[in-house]
């Protein structure tokens, strides 16, 4: 009888080592597994995006008013022949943009230009609402 | 309601442990996978501008103030840059980040973005400190 009863025990023993509840553990590796998923996609860095025209694009036809050159300096902004400094330049695209339909950018750099003016440029175009830019290095 | 001898043989199981090992295997291979760091190539001093978030998956192209170019923190010179480009070509719907001091003359700059283009290239983002004031 008692070699029953042991047994009975032990089998009992084994069913509790059995029944062990994986859950939890689930619960929680599916939490942790949104964090990362999450996290990964985490935007860290910051900038000004340009699109470049393939080389095998074509021409586009657009109209002299539509058109705003932009000659970037090391110390402001020339445009229509006139220096201007950020605020006024930000001044003049936002009325250029009232003023005309679907404007062009054409930001004119010089190899001696320092690459800051190039951001500050596309950054006020962007500010001003403006999405076509054109972007020509003058290497003379 | 009426059973087949089919469904009467079947018996109801749990899934519990299985779903705790395919979590954990997926967290393992996130947490592997996850890089929260871009390559650093060179410290440079960034322009201002107001900014967009940029995208982590991204090629990276630094240039130093001397003009020394790093490709995905490497140093490197304009050709190795055209050969990673060159074996990238599947790569082409990528974004290039392109990190340069802000005193950089924009002839180097040139240099790259026509080098990007010549590889079809065309997505870059010029990384940025956010402007404050607008």
């Amino acid at each position: 009888m008692y070699w029953l009863f042991g047994k009975q025990k032990s089998r009992e023993k084994q069913s509790r080592l059995i029944d062990f509840d994986t859950t939890p553990i689930a619960d929680l590796s599916f939490n942790l597994l949104i964090f990362f998923i999450v996290t990964a996609s985490f935007i860290i860095r910051q900038g000004v995006f340009l699109s470049l025209p393939s080389l095998t694009a074509g021409t586009v036809k657009v109209d002299l008013s539509q058109v705003i050159e932009i000659y970037p300096q090391n110390n402001g902004f020339i445009v229509d022949g006139r220096a201007l400094n950020r605020k006024e330049l930000l001044q003049y695209l936002e009325l250029r943009k009232s003023q005309t339909k679907d404007a062009v950018s054409i930001i004119h750099m010089k190899p001696d230009i320092k690459y800051e003016r190039l951001v500050d440029t596309l950054s006020a175009i962007r500010e001003s609402g403006l999405s076509k830019i054109s972007l020509k290095y003058n290497e003379s | 309601m009426l059973q087949s001898p089919f469904l009467k043989k079947l018996r109801s199981f749990s899934l519990g442990a299985s779903a705790a090992d395919m979590a954990m295997l997926l967290l393992v291979f996130f947490m592997a996978t996850t890089s929260t760091e871009p390559p650093k190539g060179v410290t440079v001093e960034l322009p201002e501008a107001v900014t967009q978030g940029a995208e982590q998956d991204s090629l990276y192209i630094s240039i130093s103030k001397e003009g020394t170019l790093y490709f995905d923190g490497k140093e490197s010179s304009i050709e190795d840059i055209k050969d990673q480009l060159a074996i990238r070509q599947n790569e082409k719907d990528r974004i290039v980040s392109i990190t340069a001091d802000k005193d950089l003359n924009y002839s180097i700059v040139a240099n790259v973005l026509d080098v990007l283009r010549q590889y079809d290239f065309l997505n870059v983002v010029f990384i940025s400190q956010p402007r404050e004031e607008k």
